[in-house]
């Protein structure tokens, strides 16, 4: 069931579940409609609509007017703009906006629309995703007469997403019929439209009355070569990256741990023993080979619930100085990838308009241990962001993803942005250059071995090695610092991510659009136009026009005129 | 005979449908000499001050037209020479034609690209932050041996 309800007004709920025709309208579909005035007609007291439906909603801003232009009706334009089309000329303006607020998209066609003969006849439309301002003016004659006839009636409509779009479409209508009488209380009309079931978007209200879709030029219609392409816009959404299936811990070689620094203390106790039969026992077992990094990450792993003893080549660490022997333990890293992830952004327009995007707005983006990255602006202008973190606590290495999930002009999600940097902070471990000293043990225990096999005796043996171990214990091992000694810069950094926008700030005159217009690039009866208008392209058909005149005629329409 | 109306006009050059006519002066006459349709020039004699009139309609010849230049010949004698407002003339066929619209005051779509968007010269900066970040400390040992750590999840 689809409900149409005004919030922030006092009209009552439109739901469209039952049949209800409205006299004059002869809508075959769910209809309902509320006479309004007073605070739509104020111009300045909008209401919103709000349809809801399973899990889109909508949110609808649209205002009607009919009143004198004399009247000082304040805003989008100027009152200037309606004074200037004479005085006591009575018009129709509506506003409608479309948002979404969830998936999808929210297309509009609005414009206005007469029928005589039984069939409706287009003056203009605006095809928009956005805000549509609609002004119309019931001053030509044929209007006029039309209305006095009771034939006619001015129309608002809107389709959601594409015309092939299956949701519910809400129509507006405004009328009925008469506007000879500009003291009414107009009807607002809504009527749920669905066009899912049958391929003649008129199937579900009067012919009448149907807002016949108008598709906007999106290509040539030539017969040459050229533009025939597919048109194939398909788009595959494309999800963030998973963390490997397999890693070194995989392999059994890697031990990697999460110590707390109460547990590294141990730990170095351990291996920076006095104990002589740990300084032995480590002659030949050295430990610290065995030790790959010891980093500080921004992050906390994955770690298994308990500590575990901590294993170095194949040994186990203890502390013998202490009573009883104390064993270093750390909780173990049960995944050697985690993802990080930092949340979403909603990146909406500030203008609405060509000022968000390429070349007015430009965005960068700050990524904690990667740095300040420039994103184009027309990928993560009116998006969702997503940005996700991948980290190597092994290596130290991240990655940066950051998805863009559109919505609102195109339907698109994907990681478009990838980055990467490396995160882990390595803290100086000292290792022992043990090497010349591996290789004097070697030599004493050969040299003892062969003293041995020549008959020497065993005190002599014992001697040996005990001398061998006392010289190791007395030489000074050259000690060398580790790692990278200086502190990854990303640590003394900003540790939040954040997207930094440059926004234009728009001088825009009052009444600019009165002056000069806004872009359009639209075809149109010039007769159904109003205010300021530039040409592009025209034939001039006028009958009784001389070639000079003609060509005036295309020179002034391409240099601008008031309609 | 020939019939010409004056106005005092208050609408732009460029408006298609000059509304704003007051001041309607009618004259009948006979063109003497040979006139231009585009730009006539012919003389007036009356007694009423014509020199604030600046558009005309010559019902002959079907136009409207912009009072170029009034010249006061002698007393009670204007000269006028006029220039053929092609829009006024030919509104209800110029307003029947269909065109690619560049720029309309209230036909648009601000989406495409406009020259004449004007912006200042320094930008409004916006910063927006994900919602987490880091700032969790931790130590990571990494080591080789036997046993390994294995102990689960897909490490």
């Amino acid at each position: 069931m689809a409900v149409l309800k005004f919030v922030n007004s006092n009209y009552s709920d439109f739901i469209c579940s039952t049949s209800t025709n409205v006299t004059g309208l002869n809508l075959e579909d769910a209809v309902t409609h509320q006479a309004i005035s007073g605070q739509a007609t104020t111009g300045t007291n909008a209401f919103q609509w709000l349809k809801a439906n399973d899990s889109v909603e909508y949110y609808i801003v649209l205002s009607l007017i009919t009143s004198n232009l004399t009247s000082n009706y304040k805003t989008h334009t100027t009152p200037e703009y309606y004074i200037k089309g004479g005085t006591n000329q009575n018009y129709i303006q509506f506003t409608f906006s479309a948002r979404m607020t969830s998936q999808g998209y929210y297309q509009v066609l609005a414009g206005f629309f007469l029928h005589s003969n039984d069939y409706p006849q287009f003056t203009s439309y605006v095809y928009s995703t956005q805000t549509i301002v609609f002004t119309q003016y019931p001053t030509l004659s044929d209007y006029v007469d039309a209305f006095e006839s009771g034939e006619l009636g001015f129309y608002l409509w809107a389709y959601p997403g594409t015309q092939t779009d299956t949701d519910t479409v809400g129509l507006i209508a405004f009328g009925p019929s008469s506007l000879t009488d500009l003291n009414p209380n107009p009807y607002l009309v809504i009527c749920k439209y669905n066009n899912a079931s049958n391929e003649d978007n008129h199937s579900a209200v009067n012919s009448i009355f149907s807002p016949v879709p108008v598709t906007p030029d999106f290509g040539p219609d030539s017969e040459e070569d050229g533009g025939w392409g597919d048109f194939n816009d398909e788009t595959e959404n494309i999800e963030l990256p998973d963390v490997p299936s397999i890693s070194a811990l995989s392999a059994g070689f890697v031990n990697m741990y999460n110590p707390s620094p109460a547990q590294l203390q141990v730990l170095v106790n351990a291996l920076w023993s006095n104990d002589i039969s740990q300084v032995f026992w480590k002659m030949f077992t050295d430990p610290m080979e065995s030790l790959v990094s010891l980093q500080i990450f921004p992050v906390a792993p994955e770690v298994t619930p308990a500590s575990v003893n901590i294993v170095m080549g194949n040994v186990t660490l203890q502390d013998q100085s202490t009573t009883p022997i104390t064993f270093a333990l750390a909780p173990a890293l049960t995944n050697q990838y985690k993802i990080i992830d930092c949340g979403s952004l909603q990146m909406n327009e500030y203008w609405g308009s060509a000022l968000d995007y390429s070349p007015y707005t430009k965005a960068e983006i700050f990524l904690p241990y990667i740095g300040v990255k420039e994103i184009d602006i027309n990928d993560v202008m009116a998006a969702t962001l997503h940005l996700q973190y991948i980290v190597d606590f092994l290596t130290g290495t991240c990655t940066a993803q950051l998805e863009c999930v559109k919505a609102q002009h195109i339907d698109f999600s994907a990681p478009l942005y990838h980055w990467q940097g490396n995160m882990a902070m390595a803290v100086p471990a000292s290792a022992s250059d043990m090497s010349q000293l591996i290789t004097s043990i070697a030599s004493t225990l050969v040299s003892a071995g062969l003293t041995v096999a020549t008959g020497g005796s065993g005190a002599a043996i014992a001697s040996g090695i005990a001398g061998g171990a006392l010289n190791m214990a007395n030489a000074h091992p050259r000690i060398e610092k580790g790692g990278t000694v200086a502190m990854t810069a990303g640590a003394l950094d900003n540790q939040t991510p954040f997207i930094i926008l440059t926004r234009p700030i728009q001088s825009k005159p009052a009444g600019f659009e009165n002056y000069k217009g806004w872009p359009s690039n639209i075809t149109a009866e010039l007769g159904s136009l109003s205010g300021y208008t530039e040409v592009e392209y025209v034939h001039v058909e006028v009958a009784g026009a001389t070639d000079e005149e003609r060509n005036e005629i295309e020179r002034l329409l391409k240099e601008g005129v008031i309609i | 005979m020939a019939s010409i109306n004056l106005y005092i006009c208050s609408d732009e050059n460029n408006k298609i449908t000059k509304s704003n006519l007051s001041g309607l002066k009618q004259y009948t006459g006979v063109f003497r000499d040979e006139i231009n349709v585009m730009t006539p020039v012919f003389q007036i004699e009356t007694t009423d001050n014509l020199s604030g009139y600046n558009y005309a309609y010559i019902a002959d010849f079907g136009r409207y037209y912009f009072v170029k230049d009034i010249k006061a010949v002698r007393n009670g004698l204007w000269e006028f020479s006029l220039a053929v407002d092609v829009l006024m003339s030919y509104a209800a066929g110029i307003l029947a034609l269909p065109a690619v619209i560049r720029r309309n005051a209230g036909l648009f779509n601000m989406y495409l690209n406009d020259s004449n968007y004007m912006t200042l010269n320094y930008s409004r900066i916006q910063t927006k932050e994900f919602p987490h970040g880091f700032g969790d400390w931790n130590f990571v040992l990494t080591t080789v041996g036997k046993g390994g750590n294995n102990q689960g999840g897909n490490g």
